[in-house]
Order: structure tokens, then sequence, then C-alpha cells
């Protein structure tokens, strides 16, 4: 494997690790000033975490978005996943901030309201 | 037609986290606030940022935006403060020792307020695509990080396919990966100084991790395109920002989102003598965050633009609790002025009022001009050393936040206090 170049962003510091595996699968981070860069570059490399945040569609035209997140940080390559899922949902009612919108979003993820949104049957959107 | 009369002791201008901080503070110690907002609901900008990592200080959690603006409006819900919303201010008067404020509101019309103290909390303003003399046509397809990100969040459009990004502020980065997420193709983000302006948190998590690249040293410096944004031209700078020639290179695009600064955003009192510091573009205050404008008040990111929104609740605070303190008579005496040199970008606050306490604590927050590591920050005041403190690096986007404590009888009262960093050679 190339040497991998990353920041960590554990601290202001931002060390800039060059990451390489060794013959027996090992990792081997350089550039690091603590242990911390080494799990740093361990969690990144194999298992980078995200939580997602982004908006879905009210149903309204007053407020035409509402704004949420994942219940929990994801693996990466999931964030698209999750969008997609999104994609096609209209809430259509009320929630409150800290609503589940929609439930197992993926796995044991849920999507979760991070406002209060008031629905009104007026301002429908056609 | 004769416009209401109110009458209150103190008017905080904005509902964002800084005006509704300073609002709670001064209802708490028993005064009466009125609290203006031109927009229909409290929080200010967090409403857009929809993005998580705010309130890590002030609440121990990562929190997005809506949600930190939730829980300062459900604190504000519970105080005795009268806010009006959708209200606009035309115009402060200064008289003998209060202030007339004409606002109107559509709901409302007119109005007059008589206040004796004011406590500005108006935030910052985007430097605009037509402040850093980009050349060429003006077509649409132009916007700001920002507004770029209330149309995406607030109105659910998306400003166009193809994206460049000039600058590579926070918000510039944000909207990459939101831009990203949204099916837009983000070709690249342009920074003309040689070290981005964003922290390292944001290039990883909104650039890295989609593969966006970062180009330093290389700008944008013209605009094609008849009626819709149809391609940008990019250049490359030297070490001193002069363009290289030849290095011209054309990038179709349909959109352009610029993310080249923050503005604190004091129009409306500009009439009445407030004093401003170049470097932060905000009033000159003492640690009561009062200008030089006696009962003029500011904080959050009218007064400096913060990275941290803890840090814009917490200058809403003081600058709330010390409006009371003016109001009870509380005045301090002797100013000693703080000096910064080559190292540094900007600090606040920029004077110290001396009060008839024996000793003083206050927070310190200092702006880095460049990049240093293992170095020192010092704070001297008549050849003797106050204050120091080692960093392993300091960095000009990640604000540094010290308490500055003092024994007053260890001051030198007709010295200034002289602030700088310097690296330490190994």
């Amino acid at each position: 494997m190339r040497p991998i170049e990353m920041i960590c962003i554990n601290c202001p510091l931002g060390c800039q690790l060059t990451v390489s595996r060794k013959a027996d699968g090992a990792l081997e981070v350089s550039g690091n000033n603590c242990v911390r860069g080494i799990e740093y570059a361990h969690t990144e490399l194999e298992n980078p975490l995200r939580r997602v945040t982004t908006t879905v569609n009210s149903g309204s035209m007053k407020v035409p978005r509402v704004s949420v997140k994942s219940s929990e940080s994801v693996p990466v390559e999931e964030i698209f996943l999750i969008m997609e899922r999104i994609e096609g949902f209209r809430l259509n009612r009320s929630c409150k901030c800290g609503d589940i919108l929609i439930d197992h979003i993926s796995g044991d993820i849920d999507l979760i309201a991070t406002q209060d949104f008031t629905f009104s049957e007026g301002e429908v959107k056609i | 037609m004769t416009s209401a009369m109110m009458q209150s002791q103190i008017l905080v201008i904005g509902a964002g986290p800084a005006g509704i901080a300073a609002a709670i503070a001064a209802d708490s110690k028993g005064q009466s606030v009125i609290l203006i907002e031109r927009a229909e609901s409290a929080g200010g900008i967090l409403n857009q940022c929809i993005h998580d990592g705010f309130g890590s200080i002030r609440f121990g959690e990562q929190l997005c935006g809506p949600e930190y603006a939730y829980k300062e409006i459900k604190r504000l819900e519970g105080s005795s403060v009268i806010a009006y919303f959708h209200t606009t201010i035309t115009e402060i008067r200064r008289e003998e020792d209060f202030f007339l404020i004409d606002a109107v509101s559509p709901k409302k019309g007119t109005m007059t307020l008589k206040v004796e103290a004011i406590i500005l909390a108006t935030g910052c303003r985007e430097r605009s695509a037509r402040q850093i003399f980009l050349q060429g046509d003006r077509p649409s397809g132009v916007f700001t990080a920002g507004l770029a990100q209330y149309v995406i969040n607030c109105m659910g459009y998306l400003p166009g396919k193809r994206c460049v990004i000039l600058g590579s502020g926070d918000i510039g980065l944000i909207m990459a990966r939101r831009l990203t997420l949204e099916g837009s193709s983000v070709l690249g983000v342009y920074e003309i100084q040689n070290e981005p302006s964003g922290l390292s948190r944001n290039i990883v998590q909104c650039l890295n991790d989609f593969g966006i690249p970062l180009h330093l040293s290389r700008t944008v410096i013209e605009l094609h395109g008849k009626h819709r944004l149809e391609s940008v031209t990019i250049m490359d700078v030297d070490e001193n920002r002069q363009f290289i020639k030849g290095s011209e290179q054309i990038i179709t695009c349909d959109t352009l989102i610029v993310s080249v600064g923050l503005i604190p955003e004091h129009d409306m009192v500009r009439e009445l003598g407030i004093k401003y510091d170049p470097h932060t573009s905000g009033p000159i205050v003492d640690q009561t965050y009062m200008s030089n404008v006696p009962g003029i008040f500011c904080c959050g990111n009218a007064l400096h633009v913060n990275d941290l929104v803890d840090y814009v609740t917490e200058s809403g605070e003081i600058a709330g609790d010390a409006a009371v303190d003016y109001l009870n008579g509380i005045i301090p005496r002797k100013k000693i002025e703080l000096i910064i040199d080559q190292s540094i970008g900007s600090i606040i606050p920029q004077t110290i009022s001396l009060s008839a306490t024996k000793t003083f604590t206050l927070p310190l927050f200092i702006r880095s001009k460049r990049t240093m590591r293992k170095s020192i920050l010092r704070i001297t005041n008549g050849g003797n050393e106050l204050f120091t403190k080692r960093f392993n690096v300091v960095k000009p986007p990640e604000m540094i936040r010290i308490d500055l404590s003092c024994e007053i009888s260890k001051v030198q009262t007709d010295f200034p206090f002289l602030i700088s960093i310097k690296e330490e050679r190994s």
C-alpha cells in the first residue's frame, strides 16, 4: 500500500500524519506528536465515522425544509445511502426537536429532527 | 399618525446567540429588557447552520446549529425579556443620558423606544464577490457561502450543479460537503493564501472525505458568462500574492461560491461616534464590552468574528451583566491599553478598565497573525511579565482564549499591556 497522508483532528495542532501498512499488515504512523495520532490513523483508515446532518422535505410552503441528523455517527460510505433514503421523504406533519422522523434509516440508526416544525394544512406544497 | 412610545432600561439588538445571552443575563439581574430582531424568529444564523459541532464547551456535546438555537430560545422564553420580531430599527439617537430608537414592523407599525443602554448583537456579514476585485462578466450563479447555505438548507433549492469554491473559510468548506451530498459536483476549493483559513476538522470531513481538491496559493480572477456563469479563470500567486503569468486556467462551472471572510456589522450606530479597531472591524471595547460611547455595548460576531458559538454566548453574558453594572452606576476608573505586536492579528478586549476591586480576571481572545510552532504568548506591563503561556502551535483560524488574572497593586497603571507571541528557538 502507498503511504497515505492525513491530518489528525484531535487537537488544534493538526499533525500531518503519514500512514503506511507494513508487510505483516500492521499500520505504521509517523508525523504524530502524541498517541492520539496513532489511534486517529487507525480509526480513520479502518472505520471512519461521521454524523450525517441534512434536511428533509417538510411538505410545507412556508418552511420548506426541516433540519435532521443521524442518531449516531455512521461509516463514511453509508452517508450517501442515507441521503438516498431521505430523497423521496415528505414529513407532512409537525415535529419537535429530537423526534425520530425515520426509524432504522440504516441498521440501528434513526433520523432525528434538530428543530421544531409546525405543519399547517393551508400551506401544503403541491 | 403618532408612533407608539415604549420605555425600558436595556435594548438588545439582534436575537442570535449573542443577543439572547445578553438579554437573559440583563433580565436575570432584574432589569427591563427589550430585544429587537429583524427576522421572524430567534436563533440568528444558527438556524441555517444544520451541521454539527456547536456547543462542545457550553453543553459538553456536539449539537447541530438549530439544536443549539433551540436550547437558547427555550431559555429566552423562560425569561421576562420582551422580544419584538420582524422589527427593523431605522434610527438611533443619543440624548443626554438615554437613547431614542425608531423601529418599524409590519404588525405594529412605527414605534419609538427610550432606553438607557444598548447592546449590539447584530452579528457579521459576508464579504461579497464585489469586495474582492473579481474581473470579467457579472452573470448569475455567484453566491456567498452563507447565501448558498440559506438557499439549500432553508429554501430547499440547489444553487448549481458544477461548483467552484473561492476561499477556504469554514462556511465555504461546509458548503463543499453540503453541495456534494445534495448531488452537485464540487470541482475544487481555491485559496489565495498558502494555508487554509478554515479549521483542520473541516478540511478533513468536508473535503478529504469526498475527494474534493484544495488548491492553495491559487485564486479565481475572472468570471465568464452572459446570463449564467459559464466558467472562471484561475491563476497561481507567489508568496507576495503576485499573479504568476502563464498560470491561467479556465474551469467550466455554473456556480461560484465565495467564502472570503466575515465583517462585523454595525451600520446602525455608525453615526454615534463609536471608535473602531481596524484589526477586528468591530468597536474598541474594554472588558465589559462597552464601546467609547457610554451605554453602548457590543458582543458576539458584531464585536469580532468568533470560531465558536460558545464564545459568542459567553460574550453576550459579559455584555448583559456589564450593562446592568453600568446602569447601577458602577463606573470603572482608569483605562489601560492592550497593545499587540506584529505577531498578533487581533485582540478582544482592546482596553482594560480598572475598578475599585483589588484583582481582576477576564477572558482575552487573541488571534495570531500566522501559524507558529513551539511558541510562547507573553503579556508584559512596564517591563514586568504578567502572564506567559506556551503553545505547541498557534494558527490564525483557531482563536486563543486565555483567562488573565491580575492583582491591581502589581499593575503599573501608567503603562500599557504589551502582548506578543514568539516562536521559541529549540
